[in-house]
């Protein structure tokens, strides 16, 4: 399910962790879905469980993941503070850029740019 | 340079080479890999002229390595096991060697004291990794011009490794020896050899440049916001496949830029690659060809 370079720089961990960060955004994996266990995953990966372990508990102290005891990991419900917050930045952003004279057009490539991959 | 023609041999009723070809260049350190029991041996003894091929010849530098005498005291085969006897002691082995190898004495001293093995002690005494040394410092002081290493690295501890490759590097660079390593570490072979050779059912399966077999083979880490297009297993030459919920991670052998133009046609959520390694390569050669061969 994920793509590891086991022998890079990046900590295994961090690199499990982006990815499923990555999935939740990009709608693949979906709110209240249910993430392989950690034995599951391990045993896919060739990796220490501990690893798999400590990856999905830094994404529920940030909050993308839940886990609930004997029944695995949970991919949390969208926070649309997060949401919200993200948008306030763009429009600060836009507001520069509107006022360093970029095209609203160049604006609208760039964020078709964006979601069409 | 060594040519491997056509080689067969069969033990009893079982096949184990079947009309096995390869050339080596000469001055490359080659790389032959295999699962166990593949006869990766087997090819390694033919090619010193040790075993008779059934049929097909072994040529070094244009000559029989099975009969032609000359040629074989060019030709140095180090097994991971080599045979002594009891009494065997580095000194009484050299001589043995000597009376048909020719020894540079001056390089079998200077290595012999660079390990610090006794020559008069019963090589049954020493551990493993000082029994390979003292074959090692032969090799040194033979210089040969095919050494070929069957395993002889496998089971040593990190630190012998390290002097092993180094030294072999230098011997390789001061004498332009071609050099033979059949081993299981592909992450060491990796450093050191430029070509390799996959012995898989009988024949020599891949073969090349191993930087350049790598670049052929990527990772490929796909999603589907609707579940996985079947036509996608079809559509690529894919040595390996999973599939998990809507991620789909495929091993597909080709022109990356390619194939990521081709995959980009099945509207994916997301598209990410990432490099094979020499032994991820071999694990998956070796799983596809097995799936084909069931």
């Amino acid at each position: 399910m994920f793509l590891l370079n086991l022998h890079g720089k990046e900590p295994i961990n961090e690199q499990i962790q982006s990815q499923i960060i990555q999935f939740i955004n990009l709608n693949v994996l979906k709110p209240n879905e249910k993430l392989p266990s950690v034995r599951e995953l391990a045993n896919e990966l060739g990796i220490n469980p501990n690893t798999v372990m400590k990856a999905y508990q830094n994404l529920e102290n940030e909050g993308y993941i839940y886990m609930l005891s004997k029944k695995g990991a949970f991919v949390s419900e969208k926070s649309y503070d997060n949401q919200n917050e993200i948008l306030n930045e763009l429009k600060t952003v836009f507001m520069k850029a509107k006022d360093m004279g970029v095209k609203y057009d160049e604006i609208v490539d760039t964020v078709n740019e964006v979601f069409k991959c | 340079m060594l040519e491997i023609k056509d080689i067969c041999k069969s033990f009893n009723d079982k096949e184990v080479l079947r009309n096995l070809s390869l050339k080596i260049d000469s001055g490359r350190i080659f790389g032959l890999v295999g699962i166990n029991g593949a006869g990766k041996s087997t090819l390694l003894r033919i090619v010193s002229g040790v075993y008779e091929a059934d049929s097909g010849l072994v040529l070094f530098d244009g000559k029989n390595t099975r009969t032609d005498e000359e040629v074989r005291r060019d030709i140095l085969y180090l097994s991971d096991d080599p045979y002594y006897t009891k009494t065997s002691t580095i000194k009484s082995l050299k001589e043995y060697y000597q009376t048909f190898y020719n020894f540079d004495e001056n390089e079998y001293y200077r290595y012999l004291n660079l390990f610090k093995l006794d020559p008069n002690k019963p090589l049954i005494n020493f551990s493993k990794g000082m029994k390979r040394q003292a074959f090692l410092i032969f090799a040194f002081a033979i210089k040969p011009k095919l050494l070929i290493l069957d395993e002889a690295f496998d089971g040593l501890d990190p630190v012998v490794r390290t002097t092993f490759k180094s030294l072999l590097i230098k011997l390789i660079d001061e004498n332009s020896v071609t050099v033979i390593i059949s081993s299981h570490n592909l992450r060491e072979l990796e450093d050191i050899c430029d070509s390799f050779g996959l012995l898989d059912h009988c024949e020599i399966s891949t073969s090349g440049d191993i930087e350049e077999s790598k670049e052929m083979i990527s990772k490929y880490q796909l999603a589907f916001e609707n579940g996985i297009p079947e036509e996608i297993y079809h559509d690529f030459n894919i040595l390996h496949h999973k599939a998990t919920g809507r991620v789909l991670t495929i091993v597909v052998k080709g022109n990356k830029d390619e194939i990521i133009n081709r995959l980009k046609k099945y509207n994916p959520l997301m598209i990410d690659y990432l490099n094979v390694d020499f032994e991820e390569l071999f694990i998956y050669e070796v799983e596809s060809r097995g799936l084909n061969n069931e």
